[in-house]
């Protein structure tokens, strides 16, 4: 019917603001699978996952008005929008059934040995970057990120000095901006 | 503060990765406001975590994005018109098109309507212009007549002047003249009136009689219409006049049978 619109992020912005359909058409087009990716990750559950992406990019709409610019990028917004809201779910489904620490061991894989064999990985992207970090930077970068683990809970959950969670936390972030930036 | 030992601190990549405390993320907030090195680093490290991120995308299932438009509708965050906004978007087109053929039909009429317009304007500035034209010329016509008028009233009202009446001669009974003589100044004005008209090659002549003598008074076309009063040759000691028909250019002599008028002082 008509080319697809192509927009910078500050007309996306300017857009979004205004509540126009198209703009957010254009925003769940393009941002939808790396925001589904994260929540899945994080939720682990698809069904679930989709409930809360739903919830975040309502959210997003509601809350446009709140993002500054200046603190960073939309899509690093959205996307911690997304992570921040799928972190509170499971935590709270987390507390709901028992302490956090088991759960981690039990519903996530992080911790199981082989676990990047045992996840479907079509990404090749994801297996480069993977073969680049170590198990135990991937560890850190997944416990925080995805699961939204303080340090004290990730220097208990691998048993090591907070300090050393701090160092290893910034190398393995160092490790990625290498790789990416 | 050393800004490169903050920056190597570990504090920025901790805090994106949300490891830090309030209190840290404060300070970094403030850092990264004040030093723009500070800002770059953290840019760099949340674009390195995104771009981590994004490795993991996942395509949604598809009946996501309607459940979240009717939420968004529900929610009263989108406008229920807004949702047509795409289907609506062929008849918006036919609607655009029928607008664009209706500007343009409208502006060939226009074009057309000024053309028209502009010809008409152009064929009544030309006929002004003629009537203009035929005006001035008219006008001028006027101006040499009150002139003319002018000038015979000036002779005619002027006492120095003595009107000499020239009668026809036997068969131009009907013909008549008017000499006006200064015997001052000797200026000779002649008044045709009732002069027959001439064939091409024949003009009038008029005769000072001086001393019994013709004296040439200079020859003239018998004037169409208004018979305007025609300033002659000065004549002195004029006792009589008279107008003969001579041959185009007149002659040193009249010819006496071919006397018209007469009349003496």
């Amino acid at each position: 019917m008509h080319a697809k619109p192509s927009y910078t992020e500050a007309q996306l912005i300017e857009l979004l603001k205004l509540k126009n359909q198209r703009a957010y058409n254009y925003l769940y087009d393009n941002y939808s699978a790396a925001i589904y990716g994260v929540i899945c990750k994080v939720v682990g559950d698809e069904d679930e996952a989709a409930d809360v992406m739903q919830e975040a990019f309502i959210r997003i709409w509601r809350n446009i008005e709140q993002y500054n610019a200046d603190k960073g990028r939309l899509f690093t917004w959205m996307l911690n929008v997304a992570r921040n809201l799928a972190i509170d779910h499971i935590r709270s489904a987390q507390s709901r059934k028992s302490s956090k620490t088991e759960s981690l061991t039990e519903s996530t894989p992080l911790g199981a040995p082989g676990y990047t064999d045992a996840i479907k990985i079509d990404h090749v992207g994801l297996n480069a970057v993977l073969d680049k970090l170590t198990v135990e930077q991937k560890k850190i970068i997944d416990m925080a990120y995805f699961q939204g683990y303080t340090q004290e809970e990730i220097a208990e959950e691998l048993d090591m000095p907070l300090g050393t969670v701090k160092t290893r936390a910034r190398a393995a972030l160092m490790k990625l901006k290498h790789l990416f930036v | 503060m050393d800004i490169q030992d903050y920056i190597s601190s570990g504090i920025i990549e901790n805090h994106v990765l949300g490891l830090t405390s309030p209190a840290e993320d404060a300070e970094l907030t403030r850092m990264s406001e004040q030093y723009p090195e500070i800002r770059q680093a953290l840019r760099e490290a949340e674009e390195a975590l995104v771009s981590y991120g994004v490795l993991h995308s996942k395509t949604p299932p598809a009946s996501v994005k309607g459940k979240i438009l009717q939420a968004l509708a529900d929610d009263g965050q989108i406008h229920p018109e807004d949702e047509n906004q795409t289907s609506s978007r062929p008849s918006k087109n036919v609607f655009m098109r029928a607008v664009a053929i209706a500007a343009s039909v409208l502006f060939l009429a226009t074009v057309g309507f000024h053309l028209i317009r502009t010809a008409d304007f152009r064929r009544q500035i030309s006929q002004l212009k003629q009537e203009k034209a035929d005006l001035i010329a008219q006008n001028e016509t006027f101006m040499a007549q009150i002139q003319e008028t002018r000038q015979e009233l000036k002779v005619i009202g002027d006492p120095a002047f003595t009107t000499v009446v020239l009668n026809g001669v036997a068969g131009y009974d009907n013909s008549r003249a008017l000499v006006y003589w200064n015997a001052a100044s000797h200026a000779v004005y002649l008044k045709p009136i009732d002069l027959p008209a001439l064939p091409q090659n024949k003009q009038y002549q008029l005769w000072g009689i001086v001393g019994g003598q013709p004296v040439n008074a200079g020859i003239y076309d018998p004037p169409v219409g208004d018979q305007a009063l025609l300033q002659m040759v000065s004549i002195e000691n004029a006792e009589m006049f008279a107008i003969t028909v001579e041959p185009t250019g007149g002659s040193d002599q009249p010819t006496l049978d071919q006397m018209v008028v007469a009349g003496k002082l």
